[in-house]
């Protein structure tokens, strides 16, 4: 997340992508960074937080999450 | 000396006492209410003023006063004859390669050993023998505290928050312990890590895992064997973050120890056997390799008291060793 910000911050659009296992603490950073709206896009079960994806699962996860990751670019393209 | 803290005021001890527990400030145990005198006495002892700053943790906009830290120790329970052991402990958190961020908010729940050498030992009453990992020792108990509230109360690492660990475990509790120094002619820990023996130090390291290294055997190259073979089970990967500073610490209580020095061996020449078993590849599930750069990597330290033929092994979570003079 710092990450995301911090690319952000230089200009580079940038979405952070947070497994539901880490969300309570993205938001508590996000929140040390004074960024405690900034959105973020949420990968859920069946996928693990941690461990190997496999490629076909990797490919799964991408479709399951561009929609949001190409909503929040272009909301913040529209906020510029 | 004027604080910069917030002044929280309450009728009495015991409403202070639940008013800590309310906001959320404690480990789950009752604390001492630090009063600005205490913290005051802790900032004289260690000889700072409050707005020092001893560290940060960037990713989280951080910074780790004095003033925080004393007033973290207060609550922890330690005398102010402690804290400048507190602020070494803080400092050498706060370095760079102990990874402060990761080891504090991981999924994985590491904790941290703090390892005391040095004269402030005697003077404070670390103890460094017998059950010395355990409960039943104020300064140990309340220095390893004191460092787990800066952990929770000022680098944020709130359980379920912040701090995302599955389990967690007791250690985050409190883990401190001195190193026996006293028990053999072996080159102290810190004077390996270029402090003069008068001098005092601390030494942290993540704890992915603590494991029991139990030999019964006599002969000294079967217990070294068996330290190796214990650190093999699970291995250590490469970390490009820590790069060549990773390292292991094994930690070699009496029994064992009384059988190497009996055998001539010294700790220099114990890492270097070790070094060269733990690093030869990988054969199977359980026998691993563990990368290590060079023999330095494996910190070996005396701790324990007699009893059981044990040593034990700390392996790291993506963090290298750091050390810090008291000062």
């Amino acid at each position: 997340m710092r990450d995301a910000l911090d690319l952000e911050a230089a200009g580079i659009p940038a979405v952070c992508l947070v497994h539901t296992a880490l969300v309570p603490a993205v938001r508590a950073l996000c929140k040390l960074m004074g960024a405690s709206d900034d959105p973020f896009v949420i990968v859920d079960y069946p996928y693990n937080p941690t461990g190997n994806w496999t490629v076909d699962e990797c490919n799964a996860l991408a479709n399951q999450v561009i929609d949001g990751v190409r909503l929040r670019l272009t909301a913040r393209g529209a906020d510029k | 000396m004027t604080l910069q803290s917030d002044t929280l005021v309450h009728d009495d001890y015991p409403q202070a006492v639940e008013a800590y527990f309310e906001n959320g400030y404690t480990d789950g145990l009752p604390i001492i209410p630090p009063t600005p005198e205490a913290v005051e006495s802790m900032l004289a002892a260690a000889n700072l003023v409050g707005p020092e700053v001893l560290g940060e943790v960037p990713t989280r906009n951080v910074t780790v006063t004095a003033e925080k830290a004393a007033v973290n120790a207060v609550m922890a329970g330690c005398e102010a004859e402690y804290f400048p052991v507190v602020v070494a402990a803080v400092r050498a958190l706060l370095q760079p390669l102990a990874n402060c961020h990761s080891t504090t908010a991981t999924l994985a729940g590491s904790a941290h050993a703090l390892i005391i050498n040095g004269p402030i030992r005697e003077r404070i009453g670390i103890v460094s023998g017998q059950a010395c990992m355990g409960p039943g020792f104020r300064a140990n108990a309340t220095i390893g505290r004191a460092l787990r509230l800066v952990i929770r109360n000022v680098c944020r690492t709130v359980p379920t928050e912040l701090d995302r660990a599955t389990f967690s475990w007791p250690l985050r509790y409190s883990f401190c312990f001195g190193e026996n120094e006293e028990y053999s002619n072996w080159t102290p820990n810190h004077v390996l890590q270029g402090y003069a023996p008068e001098d005092s130090a601390v030494t942290i390291m993540s704890v992915m895992r603590l494991l029991a290294a139990i030999e019964m055997a006599p002969e000294s190259k079967v217990i070294l064997e068996m330290i190796s073979e214990t650190a093999r089970l699970y291995g250590l990967s490469i970390d490009s973050f820590v790069g060549d500073a990773r390292g292991i610490v094994v930690i070699i209580a009496m029994e064992h120890q009384r059988r190497l020095l009996d055998d001539g061996w010294s700790k220099e020449a114990v890492r270097e056997w070790l070094f060269e078993r733990m690093t030869r590849p990988t054969v199977g599930r359980y026998d691993l390799k563990v990368n290590l750069a060079d023999p330095s990597k494996i910190l070996v330290i005396a701790a324990g008291g007699p009893g059981i033929a044990e040593s034990r092994v700390i392996m790291p979570h993506l963090a290298a060793p750091t050390h810090e003079q008291v000062r």
